[in-house]
């Protein structure tokens, strides 16, 4: 087996650990953990306003802030979207 | 180049297509502002910072560009990354063109280092988004088209500073191409990782190379060849295969891709 084949057989094995790997941390992060993105701050995840809908999966992060951004009718929405910027919680040069 | 050019404008428009519902527990491995009032996906560079800021492990979001990365290497930089057209696009602008050393490459994974997990670590939630205070995709995305929606922007100074910022970018992108790119961009740093292991990578042939050196001059990354025969070398971190060297080829496309 020349030096060649040798990277081509390693190669191989490591992109299916990295395969591996993500669709793990895919599975474990999108369908079994229970971590919510919002355990690490002092905001309570239950009044956010889309809560219910994107719980299963940890990127609430991104989705209610763009949730937030987006910005509806909804008077709960802007309520809270205003408080969280009083408390400095929702980035404040955010055009939303 | 028609046909990649054809696929970067149906991403642009598909990124960008929320207009009755969007996507935004997901991410596409592309620099695209979520908070852009019709982005479809969520910004993993803006959800990443996010996680550090909160001191929690990124899974989901990880676990897919990794997914992306070993897969598809850069491939989505050169071919879906809305950014990478308008970059693509302002350098066809007439105006003098400066080259960058390769030096200051390296200076992309510093900034994915401190901007997306450092700065946000440890500045915890005072520090949520801190690369998409500065990020140049973002201003142009989302802080311009709100600032029209509104009618007004909530800070003016850091406004002002933004568009200063993406000014000085565009400066720099239109003399030098995907400068962006080479020296700036947190997620082709990231993502430019895998492009060692992807599953897709530009090979040379080099038993029928002649050497001519066209490739290295349209590459927009600034990729040079490799005569070396080892194929682990062949791989660059920057590219972003966009094959215009596999075009440019004389001698009958010795550069492709392989898998």
């Amino acid at each position: 087996m020349n030096s060649k084949q040798k990277f081509l057989k390693l190669n191989s094995i490591i992109l299916a650990i990295g395969i591996i790997v993500s669709l793990s941390l895919i599975i474990y992060g999108g369908v079994f953990s229970k971590q919510k993105i919002y355990e690490g701050s002092k905001i309570n995840q239950k009044e956010l306003p889309f809560y219910d809908w994107y719980k299963e999966t940890e990127v609430i992060s991104a989705t209610t802030f763009g949730g937030i951004r987006r910005g509806t009718d909804n008077k709960f929405f802007t309520v809270y979207k205003d408080r969280l910027r009083a408390e400095k919680k929702l980035w404040s040069f955010c055009p939303s | 180049m028609i046909l990649r050019r054809k696929i970067q404008v149906f991403s642009l428009i598909a990124l960008n297509s929320s207009l009755f519902f969007e996507i935004k527990s997901f991410c596409m491995p592309v620099l695209n502002c979520h908070s852009c009032p019709i982005a479809l996906f969520a910004c993993p560079i803006g959800v990443l910072g996010q996680f550090s800021a909160l001191h929690i492990f990124p899974f989901f979001i990880l676990g897919i560009l990794i997914l992306f990365g070993v897969l598809l290497g850069r491939l989505f930089c050169g071919w879906a990354c809305p950014f990478g057209l308008f970059q693509e696009l302002l350098y066809k602008i007439p105006s003098h063109k400066i080259t960058i050393s390769k030096r200051f490459e390296h200076s992309k994974y510093f900034i994915l280092i401190l901007t997306v997990w450092a700065v946000p670590f440890l500045w915890g939630t005072d520090s949520l988004f801190f690369f998409c205070k500065i990020c140049p995709p973002g201003t142009l995305q989302s802080a311009i088209p709100w600032a029209f929606i509104k009618g007004n922007v909530p800070e003016v100074v850091p406004f002002i500073l933004r568009i200063m910022l993406l000014l000085s970018i565009i400066g720099l992108i239109t003399s030098n191409e995907r400068s962006f790119c080479k020296i700036i961009c947190p997620l082709g740093a990231f993502m430019g990782i895998f492009n060692k292991i992807s599953l897709f990578f530009i090979k040379k042939d080099d038993r029928k190379c002649n050497n001519c050196g066209d490739c290295e001059k349209v590459c927009p990354m600034g990729v040079t060849r490799s005569n070396d025969d080892i194929l682990e070398k062949q791989r660059s971190l920057s590219c972003i295969l966009c094959l215009r060297c596999s075009e440019t080829c004389k001698a009958s496309r010795k550069i492709g891709v392989s898998i």
